[in-house]
């Protein structure tokens, strides 16, 4: 042993305590071991590394010295006489038997077989009649859908054996995925399976082994079904074994029924449930239990909870899988939702007798989708014709637009009956809670084209229910509400505040509840503060003051004190929320208002320069944040990144990261590394990363999560913003191409946003100028520079810019005054002044250490000395700038013509030639 | 499918789980169970296996279906479970190091054989020698805590989840979750001390 015990125990103990530390931490402690002992520091590091390489023993399993050492089976070889048989080759092995390819002569003819040779034997003389006696009833299938018995035996050993038609063909999942055949297509051929295994139900023929492995599709595109009957011919509980008592069955764990699990009698329901099990994978290409089907008492546990709905699983999006049923994950989800689901779900009862009386059943309900009828699965509400009848016609709707008709249809229902009982209007509320909440899961990064669509049907049934006079005005006033939430969660403010509005002058007309009234009214101010309208914010905060309850009183005073820090009055709003945290009470209702105020607090402080004052209340804030629901989370997020910015402003660069770098790992643990919001907390820490000039990082970083083409983004408000952050990193880690045509396509995508003179539009621009400057595309740069106008003192980077726009002394010495509070920038102009005109010694300029961290990393490359402000917290990684590269005399690589050109066009379009 | 044996437990199955749920259980008991634990594997991996169709012969399978035949659905108390696939999870070590030493003797003779680590540190476990290098380092690791090669075994050997694994060994997950790190790091430390 090369390490002594005493010192392993220490290692031991020092690893326990390291692997339960996020990176940033472990680092901090492992310097700090590496103070008192390098030693045992760099052991550590080595340890820990290790985890970090393959690791040796994930691959015991598929090891194949693991298999050999389970198997020895005497196989049979080529040539083998099996009966009349001769085998040929082995075409596979499964749970239950060997398979082989075998051949026979009958007259001229050759017959060709697939010969399945069952694992276990049953040798005694009532065993071999009742084998005999199954095989006779199999060979009286005559299905051509079924893969007919021809022959059956047994080896010298007692095994038995059959022969089966060979069909050539490959399993049906994978063959369906090859050919891309889509949602009906699919449905279809489970139709065919189930016919066939109709037909053999009819005859008190089970299968008892449904799955992909035995559903082959043949050569000429038809389901064929394997091993009829089989798994019953081998099940040693139904012969009369004495040996053992056992409940080994024949079936395929990942495709068990509950009934096989328990060992409890198998009939025709058995088969429902795996073809219900066979029809989720090809439609989801997700088995139903996935997670745990590998594990009989887990699977056993998880069929009698019952499956998710299948149409649930798209939620995260999975492209390559709807590409194989040539849709998109989104349309994929809709066509299942509902009907499909209901179908599957019905198959899959834990209850034999609650699922489908027969593999016919089923083939009928989904024949009836097919046909856009009705399906038996669910149950005929009034709703749920109207939207069959939608469908059955065709009519060119999202199935968005059938949840609302569906939601007025209902609401329209209930408001007919005009003494509706409480309990009625309690149903009601939860029938539009759960639609509200099916609204919301639906993906909010969809497409503009569905948005609108949801948009425009909003406005209608809000019009529909606002012209029926006469109806119950409670529900009238609820269900504007809710879709006040769903204009509200497509982003639609000025559609949510006319239908909030709307609702509340139901209310107020019909003498309900003023406490209700007063809380959608503060909702409408704080939409109204939404889009900028902070006066009118103002007047509508008033106009529910009054009337508000104590909760709600809570909110109103935390909005107030926010219009008051927009309109400029920070201390007045820091005032107030500080007195309304002294008054809000303890206790779970509370905790999102309470973190919600100290995060607004804090938020007024930073902008206010109070950077400790501002960290403390954000520590408040998470301290109070709820940590129960989703939104929560969102919440914590939120209030962490904030805390990361402020961090990086006081420059404690290390716990900023440690917020960041939480935010980032937790959304994408949790929401999927594809998630927006991922993307969102990657840009988001991106900045701190450049500032600290980890470029490659920054780079890597955004690479992984934005592709420029996803749709998703592009449509975003931040977007361009991050495309710029992505070419400030790129730009000097070697990829000023990337960076230039990050940038253009930055900019146009603003360019469907604002109009070319926007501020935003002009900080891009200026970022553009800058990087044609760097490059060398002084022409380029010029132009763009002319249209932007930079102004020195606001301008990120454009001195070098504007440099070459001045003429004449004068406008010099302006530009020198305009930046004389500013020393890096003044080092910069003076250092490039002398640069251009062909000095390259500066090594007696010192930069401040506060100086952006971009900027002193250019004027360093030329020689310029600069010690940063976080020297030794943090590895800063290599940077090179293009205009340094070229200052110093160096060739870089030339813009390519297609990414000059696109620039061209943005100049053509932004800044027009008079 | 009415067979009067299907719900029923044999006296010797019986036994089984009276043995594995006496902590208390003499060793000679417990190694009679081992016995039938190797018998119980190697019958129902001849069953299930053929040749290379390894997706059927995973690990758990294997434990699943020798507790199915063993303890079928007599009550097996906590500690008596420990017992059970513990001893499952050494046994299948046993099998598959037994068939690499075999399989080592029939190629070369007998003989040691140093294993090569590669580049990245990991062995090919495709190869007999490695299969017996883990296995002393599994032994190595055993004089060094115990408790991190039980972790190992049930988790390589009898292919089971880390949250199963906390369950049996009455530990947080969390706690697991660091444990199962340790072990990988000693494990693969272990394993570079004998090349």
């Amino acid at each position: 042993m090369s390490i002594a015990q005493a010192e392993w125990n220490a290692l031991d103990r020092a690893l326990d305590r390291l692997l339960d530390l996020d990176f940033v931490r472990r680092e901090r402690e492992l310097r700090e071991i590496a103070v008192s002992d390098p030693d045992q520091a760099r052991t550590l590091r080595r340890l820990l590394a290790s985890l970090d390489s393959d690791d040796p023993i994930a691959g015991l399993a598929e090891s194949t010295l693991f298999t050999e050492a389970f198997a020895d089976v005497p196989k049979l070889g080529p040539g083998t006489q099996v009966g009349q048989w001769q085998v040929l080759s082995q075409l596979g092995a499964g749970g239950m038997a060997e398979v082989y390819q075998a051949e026979r002569q009958i007259g001229d003819n050759r017959q060709v077989a697939a010969l399945k040779v069952m694992a276990l034997g049953t040798a005694s003389e009532h065993a071999q009649s009742r084998f005999a006696q199954e095989t006779g009833i199999l060979a009286r299938l005559e299905d051509p859908r079924l893969s007919r018995l021809i022959d059956a035996g047994r080896l010298a050993d007692g095994r038995p054996w059959l022969a089966m038609e060979y069909v050539d063909g490959a399993p049906v999942d994978q063959a369906a995925d090859q050919q891309r055949l889509n949602l009906r297509q699919r449905v279809e051929l489970l139709i065919e399976v189930a016919r066939a295994l109709d037909q053999a139900h009819r005859l008190l023929v089970i299968h008892r082994d449904i799955k992909p492995a035995n559903i082959l599709l043949d050569r000429q595109g038809r389901p064929r079904v394997l091993d009829f009957g089989i798994a019953k011919l081998v099940d040693p509980s139904e012969a009369d074994s004495d040996r053992t008592a056992t409940i080994w069955q024949a079936y395929t764990l990942r495709f068990a029924s509950p009934e096989q699990l328990t060992g409890a009698p198998t009939g025709v329901a058995s088969d429902v449930f795996q073809l219900g099990l066979l029809l989720h994978l090809l439609l989801t290409g997700r088995r139903a239990y996935a997670d745990c089907d590998d594990q009989p008492m887990a699977l056993l546990q998880a069929i009698r909870r019952g499956p998710g709905l299948p149409s649930r699983l798209w939620l995260n999006g999975d492209a390559a899988m709807a590409l194989d049923r040539r849709s998109t994950p989104s349309r994929l989800r809709r066509e299942i939702a509902g009907d499909l689901d209901s179908i599957i779900l019905r198959a899959l009862q834990a209850e034999p007798q609650a699922r489908y009386r027969g593999s016919g059943e089923l083939a009928d309900d989904l024949q009836r989708w097919l046909d856009g009828l009705a399906v038996q699965a669910r149950s005929a509400s009034r709703g749920y014709r109207a939207r069959r009848w939608l469908r059955r016609y065709r009519l060119p709707v999202a199935a968005s637009l059938l949840v609302l008709v569906m939601l007025a249809g209902y609401a329209l229902m209930v408001m007919g009956q005009r003494d509706a009982l409480e309990a009625e209007r309690n149903r009601t509320q939860a029938v539009l809670d759960s639609l509200t909440e099916m609204f919301s899961v639906a993906d909010p990064y969809a497409d503009g084209a569905e948005s609108v669509t949801v948009a425009e049907v909003v406005q209608q049934t809000a019009d529909r229910l606002l012209g029926e006079p006469g109806e119950d005005p409670q529900v009238q006033a609820a269900l504007l509400e809710r879709l006040s939430d769903l204009a509200e969660s497509n982003r639609d403010i000025n559609r949510q505040i006319r239908l909030l509005q709307a609702a509340h002058d139901v209310i107020r007309s019909n003498d309900l509840d003023p406490a209700w009234a007063a809380q959608l009214m503060l909702n409408v101010a704080q939409a109204q503060a939404a889009t900028g309208d902070y006066a009118q914010a103002r007047i509508s905060l008033d106009r529910a003051l009054p009337d508000l309850n104590q909760d709600d009183r809570y909110s109103a005073r935390l909005f107030s004190a926010q219009l008051l820090a927009e309109a400029a009055e920070k201390e007045a709003a820091a005032t107030q929320i500080s007195a309304l945290l002294t008054e809000l009470p303890t206790g779970p209702q509370h905790a999102a208002r309470t973190a919600n105020a100290h995060n607004s607090l804090a938020l007024i402080l930073g902008s206010q320069g109070k950077l400790a004052e501002s960290a403390q209340h954000y520590r408040a804030a998470l301290e109070a944040a709820p940590r129960d629901k989703p939104a929560d989370w969102d919440l914590v997020g939120t209030i962490r990144s904030n805390l990361g910015v402020t961090l990086a402003r006081q420059r404690r660069y290390a716990e900023s990261e440690a917020e960041f770098r939480a935010v980032l790992e937790w959304r994408e643990q949790s929401l999927g590394a594809e998630h927006p919001a991922v993307a969102n907390a990657a840009s988001v820490y991106s900045p701190l990363l450049i500032r600290t000039l980890r470029l490659q990082t920054a780079s890597a970083l955004m690479r992984k999560h934005y592709r420029p083409d996803d749709a998703r983004h592009r449509g975003s408000y931040r977007w361009p913003d991050y495309m710029v952050n992505y070419a400030r990193a790129a730009i000097y880690s070697g990829g000023h191409e990337l960076a230039v045509s990050l940038t253009v396509q930055a900019a146009e995508a603003l360019a469907l946003q604002v109009p070319s003179t926007h501020p935003r539009m002009r900080k891009v621009l200026d970022y553009l100028a800058w990087w044609l400057f760097e490059v060398g595309e002084q022409e380029l740069s010029l132009a763009l520079a002319k249209h932007v106008d930079p102004q020195p003192a606001d301008s990120p980077l454009s001195s070098g810019v504007l440099l070459l726009l001045l003429d004449n002394d004068q406008e010099h010495a302006e530009l020198d005054e305009a930046i004389a509070g500013d020393p890096c920038k003044s080092v910069e102009l003076t250092v490039l002044r002398a640069a251009l005109a062909g000095e390259r010694e500066f090594n007696d300029l010192t930069l401040p250490d506060h100086c952006e961290g971009l900027r002193a990393a250019r004027l360093t490359q030329l020689g310029v000395r600069w010690q940063p402000d976080w020297a030794g917290n943090i590895q800063t990684e290599s940077y090179s700038s293009p205009l340094a590269r070229r200052l110093l005399g160096e060739e870089i690589e030339p813009l390519s013509e297609e990414v000059r050109q696109s620039v061209q066009a943005l100049l053509a379009h932004v800044a027009p030639e008079p | 499918m009415s067979s009067p044996h299907t719900d029923a437990i044999t006296a010797e199955q019986a036994s089984v789980t009276a043995i594995l749920n006496d902590a208390q259980s003499s060793r000679d008991a417990l190694d009679r169970v081992f016995g039938l634990v190797y018998g119980e594997l190697k019958q129902i991996a001849n069953r299930v296996a053929g040749a290379g169709s390894s997706a059927t012969l995973s690990p758990t399978v294997l434990v699943h279906e020798v507790y199915a035949k063993l303890i079928g659905a007599a009550q097996l108390e906590v500690g008596g479970r420990q017992h059970f696939y513990a001893l499952c999870a050494r046994t299948m070590r046993q099998i598959v190091v037994d068939h690499a030493r075999g399989k080592l003797a029939d190629k070369r003779g007998g003989g040691a054989q140093v294993v090569e680590l590669t580049d990245s540190g990991a062995i090919d476990l495709a190869q007999p020698q490695s299969m017996l290098a883990l296995d002393q380092a599994l032994d190595r690791l055993q004089q060094r805590d115990p408790r991190l090669v039980e972790l190992l075994q049930y988790r390589v050997f009898a292919g089971m989840e880390l949250d199963q694994i906390a369950e049996l060994m009455e530990v947080g997950v969390r706690q697991l979750q660091r444990d199962w790190k340790r072990a990988r790091i000693w494990l693969t430390e272990a394993l570079a001390e004998s090349s």
